[in-house]
């Protein structure tokens, strides 16, 4: 497939830089003045300019699953409205959440409004953030629910604005079934002013190069994008491949491991991806919304792997033309394919789970650019308390994973993986503002996979509550059955684990699940994150590297000798020593 | 009163002496990457000899530097310590534990795999802060001896100390502050609450880092240069520019050296700010096109200061206070190709100085910007930087012949016109998202084109953005040492407080801004003790404020206590929200999270430059040769005048198309502008038809 040639090649890089800017301007204006930590410090929400295929034409670099979504969200939007024969018309607002009309939990509420000109209906600029409470039935985010309908308010395409017009009635009762008004009164107000804001921007884009040209040309853009992802595909050779692993339990039978099967078949410049290999859906919120949910996380591996942007300064278009190569098989009535009402809002692991399995499944065909098995999780930890005067405080944190070793590099220690990507909450944010008190955070230290090149080590985090607490916790591979796997000789990372801390200072290990665990004040929580797996032989790792990482405090000196064969006396390597345990390649050079 | 400016570039080094009557001098030397200082005296000597003064005529030495900058982008700074709060000894490796890339798997995280102190030399002791300013855990000092012991023995130089809530109460930052003065008195030592008392911990932790990392090469610098002065007879008053656009003096950047990582760019801001109010132009544009990059800035009337937020050099935030420049990978030298999905691209790749553009006959194949000019006719091959290099078309013709012709079915000049569109594009986009998403109208403003290729581009940024008024300053290439001379001592100082304005105390906040105003007025005397005569200052006071909740500022001044100053304060605030966001929250309550003083010391004003005679014959065009302007599917060759630059008389009119040769940039007007030459020989471009 070869480009357009009646496209001028100059206009579609202007239009995609004028697209591109639109988006990362809408995104720029929610973050800056939003109210919720989890938008403004942690930038869980994205923003996208979409055409009448509800396609995405442009798209913020934020958090991977929100910008992904935006195509189910205004999709399922428009098949209600079209249900309802309701016509949108110029200065319309929806607020839509329905995870089995696109949403990609019923939390991230998108914001989307119609794009006019001349009044001809062109497209659409939306936006999701994570709100903070929408009234379920727990603060923030519950585990155990019974359906859709006690995650809280769902929205179905309605209208936050009318022609214009706010539709205060409807604003009230948000504000009047949130836990949190302020904040989710906020957020929503700067989210509107975004999506408003993308409405103008395109509007003037239309006016300086004309509707038809925009049209053709946003069309082109989706076009190249997808040519670039097929010509990547096609260098991977054609066949089946496989990887499984395990979810530690359901949250209802602890314990039992739900085993998740992944096959990836390629053919040509196409890709299925088969996840007929799962756990029935269950009867809590531990499934994933296929459109929403599922779906992203597939297609932003694939653009990860294949059009990673840190190997190229090409200038790869952010859009959906990335999904079209893609194809994803998971029969209904699966957790990632869930079957109205079932309750979906602790959904992200499991998806990222599949992501990770995609790359362990193609690992062995593509040496070059697969990783070791990576911490492929998230925590969710949806935390709200109560002050001595009865209000609420409420707020998310989302803590980090880690990366594994990679070809030619050790993996990134302690940051958000594949499909997750959002920020920390400064400490001295949260203590100005939020009942903590953090005792700890840092590195993991000794229980990252040994590697040539090194599995990413995560974190620990400490804190104690300062007020009664209640905490949900959505998390994986705290489970030892399931480690991130080591690649190529290299060994397995390290799950993890949350402990709660009593007053008399004994701690007790809690699941990965949790359902409003309930804390004292004055009782702590601690957090260890998912170490990764290593990549080749560690008795192949550079000698020296092994030495700073004892150096550092990273491993022990047995460590050293027995997993990398490296003796250290001191603080230097005795190579003698080393030398009986394993080969030393002569052009190492020793450290002083 | 006779003043030295000097900027360091990669390649040059540029120096500019002002201060003889109507007349500057103008010189260039090779910068010496080793030792920036041997390059500088060097330069000295030299324009003293061509100005026909001694060094010890100087009165004053302004210097932009990148000492610090290349330290921490090249990874060469000091063995650095850190002693931190236990608990949190990996602060600076964490970050804000988010991918640089979304969409990557092979990515660098660049504090990772470049720390700036390594873990081993990350030691934790026993002590907490919590806010408001309470000592939860004191400090164990003999913990803190031990971890100074050991840095000593590991050869560490330079540490940082950071702790947690610092901004709140200093008092266990000062102290080991002064157990290190004590027990290892030779090494530098920077306090996190004196680099920057600014909450939120990686990014202060960060820039604390960075400080220590680059602060003995910056002292050690700052005396070699100050010696080598001092070898050729000049003890002049050594002044160098920060990053927030003032200068300040030696001893103020050796303590604070992360406050220059900005300084070249933020010369090239006050040049272009110079230039166009000598002509009478407040709202300014400048665009600085070297052979990699070009740096853009919008002026609105005053100077804009980037958002802290955005601050990012080589991957690691940086919360010093700086002046507003973007820079971007479009430059003379950025390479024109076909991508595998169809896409033409123009840079960010460039050819550099070597090989350089396909022209310049070095092995470069690929065709580049300079090439498209080459083919347009814009630059007369023949007549290159004043014929410093001789240039060859048909190499340009050929490279270019290669990567796009052939690929996207044009023809040569179809292929450069397309370049330079797709490389203009990117500067207007750059240009719009700092003026007209911030609420500027670019038809009101004046763009100065400088920079060895600024001049070349000028008319058609200027164009896509309709644009009335172009400035060409009269070295292009040198205006960034120009700005070096017009600037004003200036010190910022922050502090956080994070309390609502409704419950504020007037005595805290009065306090903190009497510490702050006193501590700026040392530093101005501290910086005056070489001047030779004292300095009148101005002081602002602002506040960072935001919506209870929110988590990002907008600074407001602060006129001080009236009968009704919150509501003073509220009622600004709405108003900054609304014309920042285009809403406010009108009524909801207003926190203030930080404290900020600015001072400002007056230094002389520079003396005109370079008033212009004219001479007594009539100027005629060089040559006439041929260049082809307009789109690429619509393009015409058109008759060109040449001119030389140093001919043009004052109030000459220059019709466009025209191209100027100058000894360090060409500059082409375009055949829809025309040009004057002012008196102090600025090229002043209008469109024509319009009245200017």
């Amino acid at each position: 497939m070869r480009m357009n040639k009646t496209l001028d090649p100059v206009l579609l890089q202007i239009i995609g830089g004028e697209l591109d800017s639109i988006a990362k301007e809408m995104a720029y204006k929610l973050v800056r003045s939003s109210y919720s930590v989890i938008i403004r410090e942690s930038e869980d929400m994205g923003c996208a300019i979409l055409n009448l295929d509800g396609e995405e034409i442009a798209e913020s670099d934020n958090t991977p699953f929100h910008v992904g979504s935006l195509v189910a969200y205004t999709r399922g939007a428009l098949k209600t409205l079209k249900e309802r024969r309701v016509q949108l018309q110029p200065g319309d607002v929806l607020i839509h959440n329905h995870p089995y009309l696109g949403a990609s939990h019923s939390l991230d509420l998108g914001v989307i409004a119609p794009i006019f000109y001349q009044d001809e209906l062109v497209g659409f600029a939306g936006n999701t953030a994570h709100a903070l409470d929408i009234g379920g039935a727990q603060p923030g985010g519950s585990m155990d629910l019974f359906d859709m309908f006690s995650e809280g308010r769902i929205f179905n395409a309605n209208f936050l604005y009318k022609a214009g017009v706010k539709c205060e009635d409807l604003w009230h009762f948000i504000e009047g079934n949130t836990r949190a008004p302020r904040e989710v009164i906020g957020d929503l107000k700067c989210q509107v002013a975004s999506a408003q804001y993308g409405v103008k921007r395109y509007t003037q884009l239309i006016d300086k190069y004309g509707l038809d040209t925009v049209k053709l040309y946003s069309e082109e853009l989706i076009n190249y994008s997808e040519r670039m992802l097929r010509a990547e595909i096609e260098k991977i050779p054609d066949g089946e491949y496989y990887a499984a692993g395990y979810l530690d339990d359901d949250g209802i039978h602890r314990d039992q491991p739900e085993k998740i099967g992944v096959k990836v078949i390629v053919e040509g410049s196409n890709i299925t991806v088969d996840l007929s290999e799962a756990p029935p859906q269950r009867p809590n919120a531990l499934n994933t919304p296929f459109e929403g949910s599922t779906c992203v996380a597939v297609y932003s591996l694939f653009r990860s792997l294949l059009l990673d942007t840190y190997l190229t300064d090409k200038y790869i278009p952010a859009n959906s033309g990335g999904f079209r190569p893609i194809n994803i098989v998971a029969p209904e009535g699966t957790i990632f394919n869930p079957k109205f009402p079932v309750a979906t809002q602790i959904r992200f692991c499991p998806a990222n789970r599949v992501a990770d399995l995609i790359l362990q499944a193609l690992a062995p065909v593509m040496p070059d650019r697969a990783t070791a098995g990576n911490s492929a999780q998230l925590n969710g930890m949806y935390m709200s308390g109560t002050y001595e005067n009865g209000d609420y405080w409420i707020t998310i944190e989302v803590d980090e994973g880690s990366y594994g070793g990679r070809p030619g590099k050790d993996g990134m220690d302690a940051v958000d993986c594949l499909s997750a990507n959002i920020k920390n909450q400064p400490i001295e944010e949260l203590e100005l503002h939020l009942p903590f008190r953090f005792y700890r955070y840092e590195l993991i230290e000794e229980k990252f996979g040994a590697g040539k090149y090194r599995g990413g080590t995560s974190a620990v985090r400490e804190y104690e509550f300062l007020t009664p607490s209640v905490i949900t916790t959505e998390s994986e591979r705290h489970s030892e059955i399931d480690p991130p796997p080591g690649v190529h000789g290299g060994k397995p990372g390290t799950p993890g684990a949350f402990y709660k801390v009593n007053l008399n200072g004994e701690q007790e290990k809690l699941y990965s699940k949790n359902n409003a665990a309930t804390f004292e004040k004055g009782e702590r929580l601690v957090i260890y994150g998912v170490t990764s797996g290593g990549y080749g032989d560690p008795m192949e790792r550079d000698i020296n590297k092994v030495l700073n990482d004892y150096l550092d405090g990273l491993i022990s000196l047995k460590q050293a000798r027995e997993d990398y064969g490296v003796v250290i006396k001191g603080k230097q390597i005795d190579l003698e020593e080393t030398k009986k345990i394993r080969s030393v390649s002569v052009d190492v050079e020793i450290l002083k | 009163m006779i003043r030295v400016g000097v900027d360091v570039g990669g390649t040059n080094t540029d120096l500019i002496l002002t201060g003889l009557g109507q007349k500057h001098v103008y010189h260039k030397v090779p910068s010496t990457k080793a030792d920036q200082s041997i390059g500088i005296i060097q330069g000295v000597k030299e324009i003293c000899d061509k100005a026909g003064i001694e060094p010890s005529d100087i009165d004053m030495f302004l210097h932009g530097t990148t000492v610090a900058t290349n330290a921490l982008i090249e990874h060469e700074g000091s063995k650095t310590g850190l002693i931190t709060t236990k608990g949190f000894r990996d602060i600076l490796h964490i970050g804000r534990h988010r991918r640089p890339h979304n969409f990557s798997i092979m990515q660098d995280i660049p504090f990772q795999v470049k720390p700036l102190i390594e873990r081993k030399h990350r030691k934790v002791v026993n002590e907490r802060i919590i806010p408001p300013g309470d000592i939860f855990v004191p400090l164990d000092e003999s913990e803190v001896l031990s971890a100074i012991n050991e840095l000593k023995a590991s050869g560490i130089k330079s540490i940082a100390v950071a702790f947690l809530f610092s901004f709140l109460n200093p008092i266990h930052e000062k102290r080991v502050g002064e157990l290190i003065a004590e027990l290892y008195p030779e090494a530098e030592v920077s306090l996190s609450h004196e680099v920057i008392s600014q909450y939120r911990e990686f990014e202060r932790f960060t820039t604390t880092a960075i400080n220590a990392f680059t602060k003995p090469k910056m002292r050690s610098y700052m005396k070699s240069l100050e010696k080598g002065l001092k070898e050729i007879g000049c003890g002049a008053e050594i002044l160098i520019m920060q990053s927030n656009g003032g200068i300040s003096g030696i001893d103020g950047v050796s303590e604070k050296p992360v406050s220059t990582l900005m300084s070249g760019p933020a010369a090239g801001v006050i040049g272009t700010q110079f230039i166009g109010n000598l002509h009478n132009h407040t709202k300014l544009i400048g665009l600085d096109i070297g052979g990699t990059s070009a740096d853009i800035t919008v002026i609105p009337e005053q100077l804009l200061e980037i958002d802290f937020q955005n601050c990012n050099i080589a991957g690691y935030p940086v919360l010093f206070p700086q002046l507003d420049v973007i820079s971007i990978g479009a430059g003379g030298g950025s390479i024109a190709w076909a991508d595998s999905g169809g896409g033409f691209n123009v840079g960010p790749r460039s050819a550099g100085a070597e090989p350089g553009p396909a022209c310049y006959n070095r092995g470069g194949t690929e065709a580049t910007v300079t090439d498209a000019n080459v083919i347009l006719g814009r630059i007369d091959p023949n007549n290159f930087l004043g014929g410093r290099i001789e240039l060859q078309k048909h190499l340009s013709e050929e490279s270019m012949g290669n990567s796009i012709c052939e690929p996207f079915n044009m023809d040569v000049k179809e292929a450069a016109l397309s370049t330079l569109e797709i490389m203009n594009a990117n500067m207007v986009k750059a240009i719009r998202l700092h003026s007209i998403q911030r609420g500027y109208d670019p038809r009101e403003f004046a763009l100065v084109a400088f920079g060895g290729a600024g001049p070349l581009h000028g008319c058609d940024v200027a164009d896509a953005l309709d644009i009335p008024t172009i400035l060409i300053p009269p070295a292009p290439g040198i205006t960034s040492a120009m700005g070096l001379l017009s600037t004003d001592l200036k010190f910022d100082f922050i502090r956080t407080i994070g309390v609502l304005l409704d419950s504020a105390k007037e005595s805290r906040i009065n306090q903190y801004y009497l510490e702050m105003v006193l501590e700026a007025e040392h530093q101005i005397v501290k910086d005056s003790q070489y001047g030779k005569e004292k300095r009148e200052t101005i002081t602002i006071q602002q506040m960072d404020c935001r919506y209870a909740g929110q988590g990002y500022e907008l600074s407001i001044e602060f006129n001080g206590f009236t009968e009704n100053w919150r509501e003073e304060i509220q009622k600004k605030f709405d108003t900054a929200h609304q014309e920042a966001y285009g809403f406010a929250f009108e009524g909801n309550p207003i926190e203030i999270i930080n404290l900020r003083v600015q001072t400002v010391g007056l230094m002389p004003d520079l003396e005109v430059p370079h008033a212009y005679v004219a001479p007594q014959r009539v100027v005629a065009a060089s040559k006439v040769t041929k260049a082809v302007f307009g789109t690429p599917k619509n393009h015409q060759e058109y008759e060109v005048s040449q001119f030389e630059r140093a001919e043009l008389p004052k109030g000459y009119i220059l019709e466009g198309p025209a191209i100027i040769n100058g000894l360090d940039s060409t500059v082409v007007i375009n055949p829809n502008w025309q040009g004057e030459v002012l008196y102090d020989s600025t090229i002043k471009l209008t469109r024509k038809g319009v009245n200017s």
